[in-house]
């Protein structure tokens, strides 16, 4: 039983780091459409206590919900934070990443005046002191952030708090007003979800003051101003000054780990439950909050998280009946699972020493990828010139032979990605052009033609040469020759990289592959340009790919516009970048963008790895699971 | 002594022998290793282990074709974990490559960075030991402190931290190992270089015009040949535990490469779920070849042993 | 005496400071930077120049030492881990006290089973008892520490079923203590490498100690053996062993990061392991500087015991 196991994790081309390897570690998939199974089937009981098995290495360590990069997982948010402080907006319907507005504290947003206006009615909500959840909350969270957006893991610059002229509480309705022109889907799905409605008694500077006593949450959104700069956030107002104080005393207490189940700041909450317990190994336990105001109260007595220090112990402890709901690590699959259409997912036997368990497995709301730097200067010059080259991307891509890496490497257990916007689990975002299959299926015939076809000398095995300048794009003589570094640590990442490798190998592209630890892949893999000093990298594969939170619309701006904060690959295409701005600005659904951003490859897309998730065969509610990892365990319930 | 003692941190360098060597005036260094072995059946049979596991490792291939780096391959047409059969003599891995053919293929790694770093390390070692301790002075306290900076750090820490900040590959790897390991040759050396500068002919040496550089070449390093020979012979062996232990933690050579401890790291997933062809003989092969390191080594020390012999 | 104890401590505070030096420049050459190891692929640029200004990376270099050497002086700040979100000092804390109890454990095993051991392979030297124990030791020697722990799991735990695979989770000393029968394997596997080696040691030791001159000299004043052996060779061999020990401290702090890994034993080990493979750099950093750290006190203790026994050592 070897802790170290958990380096095996990767398995499912996951890296190291906080939001990509905790996302796939979470012991929930997203439910296939055909649905996955629901287990128990007898009556309805209520109590009892359920044993959640947190990821390997992935303990909750944060519970203020205005986190910084760093702290922003699906551990901290999805399995701590939200299920005792509620999002204003909830993203995850059944086996869909749609809006749920059963579960969110506000009734839909209305907009008006050409989308700029957006009204919020805030539902009769209240907080466990007897607070109701007002729409001041709600402004006291865009005052924080305000004055904090450096601090807020899901700032970019432009975006929201940037786009509000005001924001207003008027009773139980927050006016917000936009000083540009935004879609409303998208401004819904990626600019609204960012809020956090706060309770007053968390507006203090420092301990024993009565709630609300600082400007920050009872000043409006007009009284706090600062001056910016492109790097740096002064507050200017007495109501700024006061934000910062109450941040910097919110994020001293978040890291006392160890009073966070004692404090009474932390005591205050509206979601369906609250901390009993807490330690810093990772033992969590919830029991129900009796002033929940939501739709489904829950039924079990005690809500436990369990930590683990490696895939393999965690197993054990399933196999021991210790966990009811929790994962099953490759290395422990004993038969593969079968994909039904492009996204089902039906998994095989489950392993002998788990027969108390239903195992069940759904896609996640991601794409994976691995850029190519179209401004580099390998290959004597030529990589990035060579990577300009739409016919190149194209038979590059159809070397890559998603199915069959799902079926061998990932037993099953993966879906593909055929473009920018997810095409499992099965959504309305999803172009149904696209749901017709891979544009760029496997088929080396046609990759090895197109290479022809293109003034290639095409050498199996060996390493292509140009023979025709004017339609390679490159200097006749140049060499196919290319460089990926991959990161280490994941066996998965490794069988995939290496067969994708001998399978360029067949049309003569030769890939020299080099690993390296996550950062330094993430390191290299930056945007760079003639004005850098080196920008010579070609390929980089951290092994994540793109995860969707809290930009639950897979829009691209942050991805493929030109310029943008995460375009590794100095991508820029004009078509893209008013495609983008349609969705994001403009009327426009993601089916165009999407559709372009598959055909025109800005990067190579990869296929997804998901964890499989059992189930305690006697508990009920816990399927369909949530493609974007949300856990709700007060529908959750064990039969007789 | 020292083979394990590197793995956990401890006592750096082989025991109480160490600094004490001395070297037999008659008979010259052929002759004595001759007689060493022709004395000494553990060391003989050390010796052909070695010679065996290294003619396994990079001929066995030639005679014994698998594929052990196409992996896509592998993934479609083999089986994976498969028990030992007339096709596959020790099964297969994971991946579904040819486990016999795997420890070859792994050894050669192995053995490659246990002697290159051995190498790097007793070279690297003896230079530093021999100028530090005939020069003495500031040379030598500037040295000896970095040398003590250096070993104060538990091996296996450095190892991980180098091998964490860059990331590893073959070349990486033995330069990791190998720099980290001179400093114990390091520490030897001076110490024989010490007592051999205060010898009456070096003195005689210096009185005919030697200069210090050839002093160091041609006296004083041939004079500690025994210690820098035994030492060295215990660097491989602990150098390939080294490796091991990297491999087993996750920071050994990237794929499609495979050491004998990234092997083991891998079949143990497997190993209790009853594959045990996925450990037991990679295990057996990191043994075999450490024990018969010691053995020659161990040899090889008590035959420089002047007051064991004079027993 | 007191000469030589100020020349070894002010020694000490040079390598301290050297170490401290070391492990400054180790974190500072994180290829891609601190930043996008904690932030990771979502950081934009900005996040990232936030990031580093809040943590010091976006001043000199001499200013960022000055700053980290301050911090260890001043608050013994050795840097904070963001996947833990907890200072490295206390994970570190936290994790000592279990690592103490593992490797302290173990070498009183050790030393218990191994001193016997090297006597009784002098006294029978040569024979097939002698044999035997010394090819035993040979193979405890070459055995890589994880493979014999993994073995060990294999057989007594996953197929005799004596034992649990893994070692006491509880997060407590007095938790780990009171579930004895999951450190048997544990205490087993460090012991064992201990063993071989120790055992070793004493017989050489002793060997070496049986060529001396003064036993010669007690043998020809009409010495028994036994008292040859107990009364003189024995008490002269076991002064390496004085050094052994205080050369094992870093181990006991550096915490037989092998075998806490393998058993997943919440130790100091396996707070390094997880950190590497976590590239945790500032945990991992921190981790490191302790152990270099309590070696220099190990070493340090163990030359001022060497010298308060056998005193042609303080002339050095």
């Amino acid at each position: 039983m070897n802790s170290l196991r958990w380096t095996r994790q990767g398995r499912h081309a996951v890296a190291a780091s906080a939001v990509v390897a905790v996302l796939a570690l979470a012991a929930c998939g997203g439910g296939s459409s055909a649905g996955g199974t629901t287990g128990a089937t007898g009556q309805a009981t209520s109590g009892g206590t359920v044993y959640f098995a947190e990821g390997a290495q992935a303990a909750p360590n944060y519970i203020f919900p205005f986190a910084a990069l760093q702290y922003f997982s699906t551990t901290n948010l999805n399995q701590f934070q939200m299920l005792m402080y509620r999002p204003l907006y909830w993203f995850g319907k059944g086996a869909t990443p749609d809006l749920n507005l059963p579960l969110s504290l506000a009734n839909a947003p209305k907009y008006s005046d050409g989308g700029k206006t957006i009204t919020v009615t805030m539902k009769p909500y209240k907080w466990s002191n007897g607070e109701t959840v007002t729409a001041q909350d709600v402004v006291f969270w865009m005052n924080m952030m305000k004055v904090e957006k450096l601090n807020w893991a899901g700032y970019a610059a432009g975006t929201i708090p940037d786009d509000l002229a005001s924001v207003t509480a008027s009773g139980n309705t927050v006016t917000f007003t936009l000083n540009t022109n935004a879609n409303s889907n998208w401004y819904t799905y990626n600019e609204l979800s960012q809020i956090t409605p706060m309770p007053m008694a968390w507006d203090i500077s420092a301990a024993g003051q009565k709630s609300g006593s600082e400007a920050c949450g009872t000043a409006s959104f007009q009284d706090v101003t600062v001056t910016s700069t492109s790097s740096t956030v002064t507050p200017v107002s007495a109501a700024a000054k006061s934000c910062a104080a109450v941040y910097t005393y919110l994020t001293g207490q978040a890291k006392k780990l160890s009073s966070y189940a004692t404090s009474p700041l932390w005591a205050v909450v509206d979601g369906p439950w609250k901390l009993t317990h807490f330690d810093t190994s990772g033992n969590v336990t919830m029991v129900p909050n009796p002033k929940y105001s939501g739709p489904v109260k829950p039924k079990l007595a005690k809500f436990v998280e369990l930590p683990f220090t490696s895939d393999s112990a965690e197993f054990n402890a399933l196999a021991a009946g210790k966990v009811d709901v929790g994962y099953v690590p490759p290395q422990d699959i004993s038969s593969n699972a079968t994909t039904t259409g492009t996204c089902g997912i039906k998994p095989g036997a489950n392993n002998p020493r788990l027969a108390n368990y239903n195992i069940v497995a759904g896609s996640t709301w991601q794409i994976n990828y691995f850029p190519e730097n179209f401004n580099s200067t390998g290959n004597g010059g030529n990589a990035g010139k060579i990577f300009d080259q739409l016919y190149f991307r194209q038979a590059f891509q159809m070397l890559v032979n998603q199915p069959v890496y799902i079926q061998h490497i990932f037993k099953g257990y993966g879906v593909p990605t055929y473009g920018p916007v997810p095409v499992c689990p099965q959504n309305s975002f999803a172009s149904s052009e696209l749901s017709l299959g891979n544009p760029y299926a496997y088929n080396p015939t046609k990759a090895k033609a197109l290479l022809k076809a293109n003034g290639w000398t095409v050498k199996p095995g060996g390493t292509d040469t140009c023979n025709d300048a004017s339609k390679c794009g490159v200097p006749a003589g140049t060499p196919l020759d290319l460089d990926l570094q991959y990161v280490s640590g994941s066996v998965s990442e490794d069988q995939l990289m290496q067969a994708e490798k001998s399978s360029w190998a067949q049309a003569g592209i030769h890939v020299n592959m080099t690993t390296g630890t996550f950062d330094t892949v993430l390191g290299n893999a930056v945007p760079c340009g003639s004005s850098s000093s080196n920008c010579s990298w070609q390929m980089a594969n951290w092994g994540g790919g793109w995860i969707f939170a809290p930009d639950y619309y897979p829009s691209g701006e942050d991805l493929f516009q030109t310029g943008a904060g995460s375009n590794s690959g100095s991508y820029s295409d004009k078509t893209m970048d008013s495609l983008i701005d349609a969705t994001t600005k403009g009327n426009s659904s993601l089916s165009q963008y999407e559709v372009y951003g598959a055909k025109q490859l800005p990067v190579i897309w990869q296929p997804i790895g998901l964890t499989a998730t059992e189930i305690n065969k006697k508990l009920a509610g816990v399927t369909p699971l949530n493609p974007l990892t949300n856990i709700n365990p007060e529908t959750w319930y064990f039969t007789k | 002594m020292s083979a394990g003692a590197a793995v956990e941190p401890g006592a750096p360098g082989p025991a109480p022998a160490g600094g004490e060597a001395q070297q037999q005036v008659s008979g010259g260094l052929t002759l004595q290793l001759f007689r060493v072995f022709a004395e000494n059946r553990l060391a003989v049979l050390g010796a052909a282990v070695i010679v065996l596991m290294v003619l396994f490792c990079f001929l066995g291939p030639v005679f014994y074709h698998t594929n052990q780096t196409n992996t896509q391959k592998a993934l479609l047409t083999a089986p994976a974990n498969a028990p030992p059969s007339s096709k596959y003599p020790l099964g297969t891995d994971e991946s579904g490559f040819d486990m016999l053919g795997r420890i070859m293929y792994g050894g050669q790694i192995s053995l490659e960075v246990g002697f290159a770093a051995a190498g790097i390390a007793t070279l690297l070692g003896v230079l530093v030991g021999a100028v530090s301790g005939f020069f003495g002075g500031v040379v030598d306290t500037l040295l000896m402190r970095f040398v003590d900076v250096l070993l104060s750090v538990p091996l296996l820490y450095l190892l991980i931290v180098l091998a964490v900040i860059f990331h590893p590959s073959v070349e990486i790897l033995i330069l990791v190992i190998g720099l980290t390991a001179w400093l114990v040759p390091a520490r030897l050396v001076r110490g024989e270089t010490l007592s051999l500068r205060v010898r009456e002919f070096v003195q005689a040496v210096r009185v005919m015009g030697g200069g210090g550089g050839r002093i160091v070449l041609r006296h004083i390093i041939p004079n500690t040949i025994g210690t820098i020979i035994v030492n060295a012979t215990f660097q491989v062996a602990d150098a390939i535990l080294l490796l091991a232990a990297l491999g087993f933690i996750g920071l050994g050579v990237p794929s499609p490469k495979t050491d004998w401890g990234s092997m083991i790291s891998v079949g143990v997933n497997y190993a209790d779920s009853g594959d045990w062809w996925e450990i037991y003989p990679t295990g057996l092969a990191i043994v075999l070849i450490v024990v018969a390191f010691n053995f020659v080594g161990d040899a090889l020390r008590d035959a420089f042993e002047v007051r064991l012999q004079r027993r | 005496m007191t000469g030589y104890l100020i020349r070894r401590v002010g020694q000490a505070i040079v390598v301290v400071f050297g170490v401290v030096l070391l492990t400054f420049i180790l974190s500072r050459i994180i290829p891609g930077g601190a930043a996008r190891a904690a932030l990771g692929p979502k950081a934009t640029p900005l996040q990232i120049h936030t990031f580093n200004v809040a943590n010091h990376y976006n001043v000199s270099i001499y200013q960022q030492f000055w700053i980290y050497c301050w911090d260890i002086v001043r608050h013994f700040y050795l840097g904070y881990s963001y996947k833990y979100n907890q200072s490295v000092v206390s994970l570190i804390e936290g994790r000592i006290p279990k690592t103490l109890v593992l490797v302290g454990l173990s070498t009183l095993f050790a030393l218990i089973v191994a001193i016997p051991l090297g006597v009784l392979q002098v006294v029978r030297r040569n024979t097939p008892v002698d044999y035997i124990l010394t090819g035993a030791s040979f193979v405890g020697y070459a055995m890589p520490a994880f493979l014999l722990g993994e073995l060990l799991i294999l057989w007594f735990a996953i197929d005799l079923h004596w034992f649990q695979f893994e070692a006491p989770q509880s997060t407590s000393v007095i938790g780990i203590l009171s579930d004895p029968a999951g450190l048997v394997l544990p205490i087993f596997s460090l012991a064992a490498l201990t063993i071989a080696a120790f055992s070793r040691y004493m017989r050489s030791s002793m060997m070496e100690a049986l060529t001396e001159d003064y036993i010669r000299t007690a043998r020809a004043k009409g010495a028994s053996p036994t008292r040859v052996l107990f009364r003189h060779a024995l008490r002269n061999a076991l002064i390496p062993i004085i050094t052994l020990l205080g050369l094992t401290l870093p181990a006991i702090v550096g915490g037989a990061i092998i075998t806490e890994t393998v058993f997943n034993y919440p130790g100091m080990g396996l707070l390094t392991t997880n950190a590497a493979t976590q590239n945790d750099v500032p945990l991992l950093i921190g981790t490191t500087f302790i152990a270099a750290i309590a070696t220099v006190v190990g070493n340090l203790i163990a030359d001022v015991l060497y010298a308060v026994v056998d005193p042609r050592v303080r002339y050095a």
